[in-house]
């Protein structure tokens, strides 16, 4: 028995670790520790909705649209109102662009270095390279060039980014564990960079709606402060259609690459194959099950057959056992009291080892994410993802109980974007339609000042909840769940692990130095600690330190 | 108190007129400033203010200027003049009439203080009042972009904790010469208008004659309206 | 890391043509950087041959970016930037040997790329996020150790740091009230912890990676940092406020002003000023280096500057938050007990009680009579009659005998008087010439002479 730690996991958003016990060169037991705090929602109490909405956001880099758009539903909510159609659209194309920048940024430069060794294709004939393309159907670039690039930066001999990467890590049959050969390496590599540029493509949409990308500045509580002109539209549906077509033509045939020649990735990482979405990308009704990417409980069954059921939010209950808060009976988020205090033995996996908390449904845990979404939208009958996820697994093999895997999660997320790419070109349709006919409004002022409001809505990780208590336009409470609390939650009380501890168990670790298998499981799921890690209540066991002036606490 | 010219020579009731019609223009320009209730104004608002702006610090340095210059009377009810600076610094008619005035305006005594030209917590208020003008300046200037750069303003900005303090900092300014503004015109006018007629009109009012030399009243001038007692100041 | 002399693959300007680039553009390029610089555009072949000279020495620039308390938010904002783009940056200008976000590696090969960067020396270390220290520094545990000691110990052996975002600045909104990560900037920290390296802060949330991809070039390039202003901050990019190169400054000026989300004002661009735009008093560059390859910024996209580029590297409390919110007010709140209130709310407050005290005072100087002309004068000073000399006394009882004859001969010297005398002729003339104009003159004598008194009062 032997442990094998990995801290920090890299390529992630925030401070994550793992630590596992490995027995016969398999996971036996393991502890995901989120190891940052800083205390988001106390810093928005006594500030205004619309300041909320900004600061908020700033919880995540990573996803910061997701996160201003679930705390201006929650302020509508509070406020009673209903933004006008120009900024649902507005606001759509905002957070399908930042789905589409998430989703590249995280298959090619998040996860895609765990499959694509750029070093290996030093060795690769760029000839080779367009064979490589026409067999998996996606794009060529100047290979010759990039091999050259490539080349002249290995004989500097200075790694930079690539320092002391796996790269040599080995698989349990002592075959190299990255499997590309140097062709594949030099066109993934290619699109490693093209995804950087695409990715950038992607978030200038955002800019163009918010000003900048990461942290949008325009969407507000009552609608969006952007008011688009004929200029501005036409520069954002050049840029859905340049995406649309990359996506199509190069990012998911380059999953189809690496499900082909990675074909261990079907059972790796199995989760607990319960899936909760909240549903995102606003339909003109605003109900929440008719989402674009509609909400719903959902579950793989081991027969293969699919289930789902509604959200019911009160369900959703929030566990401190193994956590870095005071401990308390598991409780609804909403009405939830806690407070941060440090342990007196420290990080003790037997005690508490996590400042992420353990968010349960029913008692259960569940899993977020592109897979949640994209499964629940199966079932609620959208059409386009029927026919993208029939075609896909009938070309991949992998059937629905095998879903819940590492390969799963990366295709569910490559074919979500693609259709999440053809909703925005509808909507910026709509939105050109709705100005043509002078019908655009964006913002819907305030009815009252008083109230409580819940936002439920999708972080490309998974499902996001903010929700607040207004007192004369003051936030007297705030509070959020986090998709990536789900994920990779601690322990609970009744011993369960969280559903990333649960994805490790089994996993292969040939070498303890070089647990490869257990980071790519970790990406797979797209970690986002930063947000995951936060203090939800008015802490009622500790008082600050404070001197109170005028202007400000200290 | 009769009221004489003497007490407010001919160049400080000029620099009262600027400093009300500057400060009224600084107000209200500064308002506009702070939130424009309707357009079309800001760049004339911003224009009239910094302009007053210097008009009030520079009338302010004329005034102390002309404290050393001109020559006023050290009470009403005289027409003795000595240096005008002498009448707004602690003079020896009203040492000890710091708790006579209080208690004066707080109802706890029946009879008025025997003044100089200024009681004295008027005195104190008017010796800071230069003090406020070219505090506010000073923050004006460190919020002017043209100035804020300038290392004496960039200093300012740093030690006040930057430019929303010191906006605001500046703000609470307007707002003490409102209440200043307040206060001065209620106390003039509380015990009648003779002292506001001098002061804005250069108009004289008969009254009780006061000497300088053994500080207290020494006569009624009626100048020539109603009977003379006692001494008077007549040429 | 060793150092490795490279092998070339023919000039910079043999690679640049094969990738398609002319010499024409490479010195454009450098035109641009060397403006971004803060020098001339005449500088350009000066930087080409620096870069040139780079080229062939072949040795990148070691970089460690750490992240502290942080959304890696500044890591995203990098990600955006074209002038260079990261494969660019990352393979041909800096070696990156250290990033959270960014680092192929995981685990402890990580913190050995980093060790081995800190042993080697000659390194920058951006550190993108707060630095958290309140449990002694556990909320943040990296590779097991505390973030806090990390940045520490990094820093200690860098030839600068580079505070990136506001929150390295001062701690930006992880500061804000009421602080629970008792979150600060790297400058303070290092200060406390008497670590001197130099320090240059890059503010905005996120950090524009516009700057500091101009920072690292020049050092990469020059060897030296840019000049900084008494914050910190690159001269080039906090010596001007948002709203100084704002191009809706000209609405500003005409008064054209946003005075409601989704009005037509908005959708003409006018000035956001009334919203609690922050432009007039945050100091950054943002109008002229826009953001996400200069495609928009806040103000260009309708949203009013919440003045995330105000930073206080050595005062935490006074984050941008704290400093701006409400952002859609003029003012930032004041916080007093607890209580969260505007500057107005407390002026009007203070200035309405003293009014109030005005009026009430004013009651009661009528009802203890004293309006009309204030109540009788002391005949002598009250001090006097205690600690007086002869003098004093003699003078006080001749002010006593004066006031006595005034009494006798029934003379009032008093002021209010007067206008109530003044005014009740008026009024007697006035009726009198309703009922016979020619007979007013004779019939008021006695009311007409106060008039005249009050007239001729400043004749002498």
């Amino acid at each position: 028995m032997a442990r094998s730690t990995v801290d920090p996991i890299t390529r992630i958003e925030g401070h994550l670790s793992i630590e596992m016990e490995v027995e016969d060169g398999k996971v036996t037991q393991a502890w995901a520790s989120g190891n940052l705090y800083r205390g988001l929602e106390h810093a928005l109490e006594g500030r205004t909705p619309y300041d909320a909405a900004l600061i908020s956001q700033r919880i995540c880099g990573v996803c910061p649209v997701s996160h201003v758009h679930a705390s201006c539903l929650a302020a509508e909510d509070a406020y009673g109102i209903q933004i006008p159609d120009g900024a649902r659209l507005v606001r759509n194309l905002a957070e399908g662009a930042q789905i589409l920048h998430s989703t590249i940024l995280w298959f090619y430069n998040l996860t895609g270095l765990d499959y694509i060794n750029p070093l290996n294709a030093l060795s690769a004939n760029p000839a080779d390279a367009y064979d490589v393309c026409n067999q998996y159907g996606t794009s060529a670039a100047d290979f010759g060039a990039l091999a050259e690039r490539l080349q002249a930066f290995a004989d500097n001999g200075q790694l930079s980014i690539f320092s002391g990467n796996w790269f040599d890590a080995k698989d349990p049959d002592g075959s190299s564990a990255f499997r590309f050969d140097p062709a594949e390496d030099l066109v993934g590599t290619a699109h490693y960079f093209e995804g950087l540029e695409k990715q950038a493509v992607a978030s200038q949409i955002c800019a163009i709606i918010g000003g900048k990308m990461p942290h949008i500045m325009t969407s507000i509580p009552g609608g969006t402060s952007f008011v688009p002109t004929a200029e501005k539209l036409d520069e954002i549906i050049y840029r859905i259609d340049e995406l649309k077509t990359w996506i199509e033509s190069t990012m998911i045939p380059d999953a189809y690459m690496i499900l082909a020649k990675y074909p261990n990735l079907v059972d790796m990482g199995r989760g607990p194959g319960r899936f909760i979405s909240f549903g995102v990308l606003d339909a003109a009704s605003r109900e929440l099950n008719d989402r674009y990417l509609p909400a719903g409980m959902s579950v793989l069954r081991e027969d293969g057959s699919l289930g789902i059921d509604y959200v019911d939010v009160s369900r959703i209950t929030e566990d401190v056992t193994h956590a870095y808060y005071a401990n308390r009976l598991p409780q609804n988020p909403l009405e939830g009291t806690t407070s941060p205090q440090w342990p007196a033995d420290g990080k003790n996996f037997a005690n508490k080892y996590s400042w992420c908390k353990a968010p349960r449904y029913e008692g259960k845990t569940y899993e977020a994410g592109g897979i949640a979404r994209m499964v629940a939208a199966y079932q609620r009958g959208v059409q386009p993802v029927g026919l993208l996820m029939d075609s896909a697994l009938a070309r991949t093999g992998i059937s629905w109980a095998q879903l819940d895997g590492v390969a799963g999660r990366l295709l569910t997320r490559v074919l979500e974007a693609s259709y999440v790419a053809g909703k925005m070109a509808e909507d910026a349709q709509e939105l050109v339609d709705l100005m043509a006919a002078g019908e655009a409004e964006y913002y819907t002022p305030a009815t009252n000042t008083t109230g409580e409001g819940v936002g439920l809505w999708e972080a490309p990780r998974g499902a996001l909840l903010h929700t607040e208590r207004v007192e004369g336009d003051v936030i007297s409470h705030y509070q959020e769940i986090i998709p990536s609390t789900w994920n990779l939650s601690p322990a609970d009380g009744q011993g369960n692990p969280g559903p990333l501890e649960e994805m490790l168990l089994g996993t292969d670790v040939t070498d303890l130095e070089k647990p490869l298998d257990a980071v790519r499981i970790v990406h797979s799921v797209d970690p986002c600690t930063a947000c995951a890690c936060h203090v939800s209540e008015p802490a009622t066991g500790r008082t600050f330190g404070t001197v109170t002036s005028p202007w400000g606490v200290r | 108190m009769a009221h004489y010219r003497e007490a407010h020579p001919l160049p400080f009731v000029i620099t009262h007129w600027v400093n009300l019609i500057a400060m009224i223009i600084l107000i209200l320009s500064g308002i506009y400033i702070h939130f424009p209730f309707f357009g079309g104004f800001m760049g004339i608002a911003r224009g009239f203010h910094v302009f007053f702006g210097a008009v009030l610090i520079i009338n302010c340095i004329v005034r102390i200027i002309g404290a050393f210059i001109v020559k006023s009377a050290p009470a009403p009810g005289t027409r003795e003049v000595v240096r005008d600076v002498w009448t707004w610094l602690p003079q020896r008619d009203n040492r000890h009439q710091l708790w006579a005035w209080i208690s004066y305006y707080l109802f706890l005594r029946r009879d008025h203080p025997i003044a100089a030209k200024l009681g004295v917590p008027q005195k104190i208020v008017y010796l800071l009042i230069p003090l406020l003008i070219f505090f506010t300046g000073f923050t004006g200037f460190c919020l002017w972009g043209t100035t804020a750069s300038w290392p004496v303003f960039a200093w300012g900005l740093e030690v006040m904790g930057g430019a929303m303090k010191v906006r605001i900092i500046h703000y609470f300014c307007m707002w003490a010469f409102i209440v200043f503004m307040c206060i001065h015109v209620y106390l003039s006018l509380i015990e009648g208008a003779s002292p506001a007629t001098l002061i804005f009109f250069w108009k004289e009012t008969p009254g009780l004659v006061y000497d300088p030399k053994t500080m207290n009243i020494v006569g009624f001038d009626g100048m020539g309206k109603e009977p003379d007692v006692g001494e008077t100041f007549k040429e | 890391m060793a150092e490795t002399t490279r092998t070339a693959q023919g000039s910079l300007a043999e690679r640049l043509t094969a990738n398609g680039f002319t010499r024409r553009d490479f010195l454009k390029y450098c035109g641009s950087l060397a403006v971004m610089l803060g020098l001339t555009e005449a500088m350009a072949p000066r930087v080409a041959e620096a870069i040139e000279i780079g080229e062939t020495s072949g040795k990148l620039l070691p970089v460690i970016w750490m992240e502290g308390g942080s959304c890696s938010g500044c890591t995203e904002a990098l990600a955006q930037t074209n002038t260079p783009d990261i494969p660019q940056l990352v393979l041909e200008t800096i070696s990156l040997n250290y990033s959270e976000t960014l680092s192929a590696a995981a685990g402890h090969s990580m913190e050995q790329a980093r060790k081995d960067t800190i042993e080697a020396g000659g390194y920058i270390l951006v550190y993108e996020g707060a630095v958290p220290t309140v449990y002694d520094g556990n909320v943040l545990l990296v590779g097991g150790e505390k973030g806090t000691d990390s940045l520490a110990e990094t820093a200690e052996k860098a030839d600068a740091v580079i505070a990136l975002g506001s929150c390295a600045c001062d701690g930006g909104w992880m500061a804000a009230r009421p602080n629970d990560a008792e979150a600060m900037g790297v400058q303070k920290f290092l200060e406390e912890r008497g670590i001197g390296t130099p320090v240059v802060n890059i503010p905005c949330c996120p950090a524009n990676p516009e700057w500091l991809v101009a920072v690292i070039v020049e050092y990469a390039l020059m060897g030296r940092l840019p000049e900084l202003n008494g914050k910190n901050v690159p001269v080039s990019i906090g010596n001007q406020t948002v709203h100084d190169n704002c191009p809706r400054r000209g609405h500003f000026e005409n008064g054209e002003f946003v005075y409601r989300f989704g009005s037509a004002e908005e959708a003409k661009g006018y000035c956001l000023y009334p919203l609690g735009c922050r432009g007039p008093q945050t100091f950054t560059t943002c109008p002229i280096t826009r953001w996400n390859r200069s495609t928009s910024w806040c103000v260009e996209s309708g949203a009013p500057c919440i003045g995330c580029g105000n930073i206080e590297p050595m005062h935490p409390q006074r984050n941008w938050v704290d400093e701006n919110t409400p952002f859609i007010k003029r003012h930032r709140d004041l916080s007093l007990l607890g209580f969260h209130f505007q500057p107005t709310t407390a002026a009007l407050a203070v200035s309405g009680l003293v009014v109030a005290a005005l009026v009430v005072h004013g009651v009661g100087m009528k009802v203890a009579g004293r309006v009309d002309g204030g109540a009788d004068f002391e005949p002598e000073r009250r001090w006097d009659v205690k600690h007086g000399t002869e003098d004093a006394h003699k003078a006080g009882a001749r002010a006593a005998a004066l006031y006595d004859e005034l009494d006798a001969k029934g003379l009032e010297p008093k002021n209010i008087d007067r206008f109530k005398k003044i005014r009740a002729a008026k009024k007697a003339r006035r009726a009198q010439g309703e009922e016979k104009p020619p007979a007013n003159p004779a019939d008021a004598p006695a009311d007409a002479a106060p008039t005249d008194t009050a007239e001729k009062g400043g004749d002498e």
